[in-house]
């Protein structure tokens, strides 16, 4: 297949436009009603560079990747021009779009999972798109496939050929697909989201190769992703989408030092920052309001209107056009030149940090430890133990204080969840011991006391799974109610009312379906739930991980009030470093099930540090593009916890692993220099830690 | 689908359930008749509801009417005529009559039958599913050695032994012989809607909303039945119409095997029973009750095909 390959030209001397899309519009016929996903958007995209186009959940962005490979379904109307090569993709034949999926286009999916065939060997896949599309022999094909596994950097290539997909980690999965999406050398690759469901230390190695990539690969490349960090990390100009529409468009540096447009402000505004120097952790300037609803088929005003802070009434009689500020830099609205980074306001400081300076802890678990399953015999009851337990979490110690927040970090399999679910109860412990209130924590729901149960809630992931579909959304607050606090039916559901409001929800939706609720209502809803009842501690498991930014301020700084207000603490969950770090007063770092390092945040994010926490933290993707992190990437995966680690658990992806200590003795725990409560389980002497760190 | 929190105030409390079944049924209709399939099949399955409760006021004849000419000679295997569009039995009894009116028995008894088949079959399945473990293993072996007998079989062990003791309560005694079958249908049709429900409530008890519930203290049968089973409705709704439709075959075999209702009073297993000597010489005897069975059963299935394309369930079928 003749492909027409452009000759290598350098970076930035010729514009070669590969992609250009002219207004496009999507409109989606369904039987629910007609949805207009995009709303007239235009960009290009050049050979040789990742345009990033970012925004929230249904801002319309997976519609515009999946109508650039002609992959949009029968439901949508699409108007304007999508023109790759001169040539209009949305009134391409079947026939001739086929030939330049693969070939000349190619995609990413968010999972990799779903994108491999799990009853082929991964190199055969690979090997098959070859000889299809370019048309070349077996064997050629084998060698290039070698190649490619190389050129995305997988280990040990040629036995990875021969593995299903299922025997790879999710990391390396996603690797294998890039693989083949590079296979026939496309010259547009579309990314759409393609690290969402990995761990931030994978994410952090996947958004490197597609960095490097873009300087080996003569292609232009647009990615997708709801999350700033990652696109300042991948891109070279951003594409901020907002209801369907691009509301700003300029070079990753411009946008995060000089937004201009109130959107992009706010959501910069939204991200979770560290404390600052002298220790002020800042409010969240939350977006309020909603997403315009894509319900209405045209307007003519601003459509963030209704949630800006400049809003006059110039914005709701007209519709802004992309203004072009600057050389590269549009942005859509009428007061661009006014919008500053406090137009949301200037952070306050969070003040009552010190106002419970009590160091009681509420919850103090020590040597707490959770295997999963029973040895397997061989033949059911006979026979020689072929299969031993899961240790998902080994003996681990930790306290929570009154009124503070202890947030737990480690990636997928750390045993963040095993731990969180022990202490409210659902998973019973099998060993240790966990003190709340001074009093023994029994290690089933059935063998605590009610108080016990009202004093310890727990809120989770899925806001959507956590309300029952077919009860009204006050169900479970009023049943908390009940439960807790005594009140008949009508007190409880005066009460309910009262927390629905102080939640931030209005009283007419007490009824509504849970299916009627957006995700972040529901989170709230789950939160008004967990308030019921006067709570002393609640375990927060990545409660705000499935929410959008500026709906995730939102919880976020509903959290830190009730804190204020009720001195509740709190155990907080999360695989995102950056929210972890903004809500804690002290973190603990999991890895493996078990403890790298516990000790107050400001001691754990300085350094000396575990190199476990060194490497999370340098995987975290910042929005300043122009920090230079320290770079240090852990390859492979959280080991499967089958049997006992004889020296550390860590040793096996450890950077500084010291040769013949680390993977024969276990660590010693270190207590660090600037806080007797901050232990590190490491072998290497903190001094030296502290001279490699810096 | 359920009512909602705090609407009718007046209502007892004892009523709540009743009104949510009602409701249930209600949402499977509408769901089943948005289909064209939902459509016919609730149409015939009216059709056979309003034949069967009032029928026997349309009927020509008695179904029980031995039917003389004017010289006193029965009218016996007489083909169908414009007299009798069906023509008679043996006996002499209008065909048409007795199937306009034999359908009362059965429905009454297979729907009954279905439905405690899937109160017992959810009760042993959602407690077994949630409890898990030893509890869940036991429950569930013991179901698989009740569905190792063919139905029938089961069916007929069970009626032959609780039948050989005869009941004396007044108020029992009338309606016996259709409570033993009621009973054998629910029992026999309790595993296998016990296995569906344990699946359902073993995928569910693992959402967040149940751990919620666990976490807020509630009861075992408070999350059963008030978390779990609402969600099942859908599942519930398929798993009955399946149901009952082998339960109308059950029922009607049961009486071509003589354990259904006793004669004279119609009922169409009995008709093809008694039929079947005349088979060559007169068809129709045996042809109309077995078209009325087959067409009852057709419709059954008819709507719960429009439950599942509606609710965009995968096909699945099993004895």
């Amino acid at each position: 297949m003749n492909t027409n390959k452009q000759p290598t030209t350098p970076k930035n001397t010729v514009k070669n436009v590969l992609m250009e899309v002219k207004d496009l519009s999507v409109t989606f016929y369904t039987a629910r009603g007609t949805f207009r996903a995009v709303r007239g958007i235009s960009f290009s995209i050049e050979r040789g560079e990742v345009l990033g186009l970012v925004g929230e959940s249904g801002c319309g962005k997976s519609t515009v990747a999946f109508g650039m490979m002609g992959y949009l379904p029968d439901s949508a109307h699409v108007e304007g021009e999508i023109l790759f090569a001169g040539e209009n993709i949305s009134t391409m034949s079947s026939s001739k779009k086929r030939l330049l999926r693969g070939n000349r286009i190619a995609m990413v999916y968010q999972d990799p999972a779903t994108s491999l065939n799990p009853t082929m060997r991964v190199g055969k896949q690979i090997n098959e798109v070859l000889i299809q599309h370019m048309g070349i022999s077996p064997q050629r094909a084998k060698e290039r496939t070698i190649q490619l596994f190389k050129d995305v950097g997988l280990p040990d290539p040629e036995h990875i050929i021969n593995r299903y997909p299922h025997q790879l980690s999710g990391g390396m999965q996603q690797r294998v697909v890039i693989a083949m999406a590079l296979a026939c050398d496309p010259d547009l690759l579309i990314m759409d989201e393609p690290t969402t469901g990995l761990d931030v230390t994978t994410e952090a190695t996947i958004l490197d190769l597609v960095v490097s990539l873009k300087d080996r690969v003569n292609a232009g490349i647009l990615y997708v992703s709801h999350n700033l960090g990652v696109i300042a990390r991948v891109s070279d100009r951003v594409a901020v989408m907002y209801s369907g529409q691009i509301v700003e468009e300029s070079s990753v540096k411009n946008l995060f030092e000089n937004a201009k447009h109130p959107y992009t402000a706010g959501l910069l505004n939204c991200i979770p920052k560290p404390p600052t120097e002298d220790g002020l952790v800042t409010k969240l300037n939350a977006i309020p309001g909603f997403v315009f609803p894509s319900i209405e088929q045209t307007a003519n005003m601003c459509l963030f209107s209704s949630r800006c802070p400049l809003s006059q009434t110039t914005c709701l009689e007209e519709m802004p056009q992309l203004y072009q500020i600057e050389t590269g830099h549009k942005s859509r609205c009428f007061f661009s030149k006014d919008i500053k980074a406090d137009i949301w306001g200037v952070p306050e400081p969070l003040t009552w940090q010190e106002n419970a300076l009590t160091d009681k802890a509420i919850l103090e678990a020590t040597g707490v430890r959770r295997f999963f399953g029973r040895w397997e015999r061989k033949y059911i009851i006979f026979g020689p133990k072929v299969k031993p337990p899961v240790r998902a979490v080994t003996n681990i110690d930790f306290k929570v204080k009154t009124g503070k927040t202890l947030g737990i970090v480690g990636e997928s399999g750390s045993g963040k969840t095993t731990v969180a679910r022990m202490i409210v109860g659902l998973v019973p412990k099998d060993h240790g011991q966990i003190l709340f209130q001074s009093e023994e924590l029994g290690s089933d729901l059935p063998s605590r006391t009610r108080e016990q149960l009202s004093e310890l809630r727990m809120v989770f992931q899925n806001p959507t799974s956590s309300l029952n579909p077919k009860l009204p959304v006050c169900h479970s607050i009023v049943r908390s109610l009940r439960k807790f606090s005594g009140f008949n039916r009508e007190e409880s559901i005066m009460h309910a009312e009262k927390l629905f409001e102080a939640v931030g929800l209005d009283i007419s939706h007490m009824n509504s379906r849970p299916e009627e609720l957006s995700g972040g209502q529901q989170q709230r809803v789950a939160l008004a739930g967990a308030f019921a009842g006067n709570p002393k501690l609640i375990v927060l498991d990545e409660a705000v991980s499935a929410l959008d930014v500026s709906i995730q301020a939102q919880v976020l700084n509903l959290l830190a009030a009730h804190q204020h207000e009720f001195g509740t603490s709190y155990i907080f969950i999360s695989h995102d470093l950056g929210v972890v770090r903004y809500v804690s007063d002290d973190i603990l770092v999991l890895y493996a099930g078990h403890v790298a390092e516990f000790g107050p945040a400001e001691a754990v994010l300085k350094t000396p540090s575990h190199p476990y926490t060194e490497a999370l933290l340098s995987a975290a993707p910042l929005i300043n593009p122009k920090v230079q992190k320290s770079r240090i990437r852990l390859v492979g995966s959280v080991p499967t916890m089958h049997k006992a680690f004889k020296g550390c658990f860590f040793a096996g992806r450890c950077p500084r692993k010291i040769e013949g200590v680390c993977d024969r003795i276990h660590p010693p725990a270190q207590t660090g220099p600037s806080s007797p409560n901050h232990v590190i389980y490491c072998h290497i002497p903190l001094d030296q830690l502290q001279a490699d760190q810096n | 689908m359920a009512p909602k929190l705090h609407t009718n105030p007046n209502l007892s409390k004892h009523l709540k359930p009743l009104v949510w079944v009602i409701n249930v049924i209600k949402e499977l209709l509408k769901t089943s008749w948005r289909t064209t399939s939902g459509r016919i099949g609730l149409t015939i399955i009216l059709i056979h509801i309003v034949l069967a409760t009032v029928g026997h006021l349309f009927a020509p004849y008695s179904p029980t009417a031995l039917n003389s000419n004017k010289a006193g000679d029965l009218i016996s295997l007489s083909s169908p005529s414009w007299n009798f569009l069906l023509g008679t039995d043996q006996l002499g009894r209008d065909v048409l009559s007795r199937v306009m009116s034999g359908a009362r028995s059965l429905i009454l008894v297979s729907t009954c039958g279905t439905a405690l088949g899937i109160a017992l079959g959810s009760l042993v399945g959602m407690g077994s599913g949630y409890k898990g473990g030893r509890t869940d293993e036991l429950f569930m072996r013991l179901m698989d050695g009740l569905m190792s007998f063919p139905s029938l079989l089961l069916a007929l062990l069970i009626l032959t032994t609780l039948a050989s003791r005869p009941i004396d309560l007044p108020l029992i005694k009338p309606i016996w012989d259709e409570l033993l079958i009621i009973f054998t249908i629910g029992f026999v049709n309790m595993p296998r809607v016990g296995r569906v429900m344990r699946s359902v409530t073993l995928s569910l008890k693992e959402m967040e909303f149940v751990q919620s519930a666990r976490l807020r203290g509630e009861p075992t049968y408070y999350i059963i039945f008030r978390e779990i089973l609402p969600n099942t409705m859908t599942v519930v709704g398929v798993e009955a119409s399946v149901r009952l439709s082998y339960a109308i075959l059950l029922v009607s075999s049961l009486g071509f095997l003589g354990l259904g209702v006793q004669p004279p009073s119609p009922d169409w297993g009995l008709m093809i029973a008694q039929s079947r000597h005349y088979l060559v010489s007169a068809p129709w005897i045996a042809l109309s009750p077995a078209a009325a069975v087959a067409s009852l059963i057709i419709g059954v299935n008819l709507f719960t095909e429009g439950i599942r394309q509606a609710r965009g369930l995968p096909q699945e079928d099993k004895p």
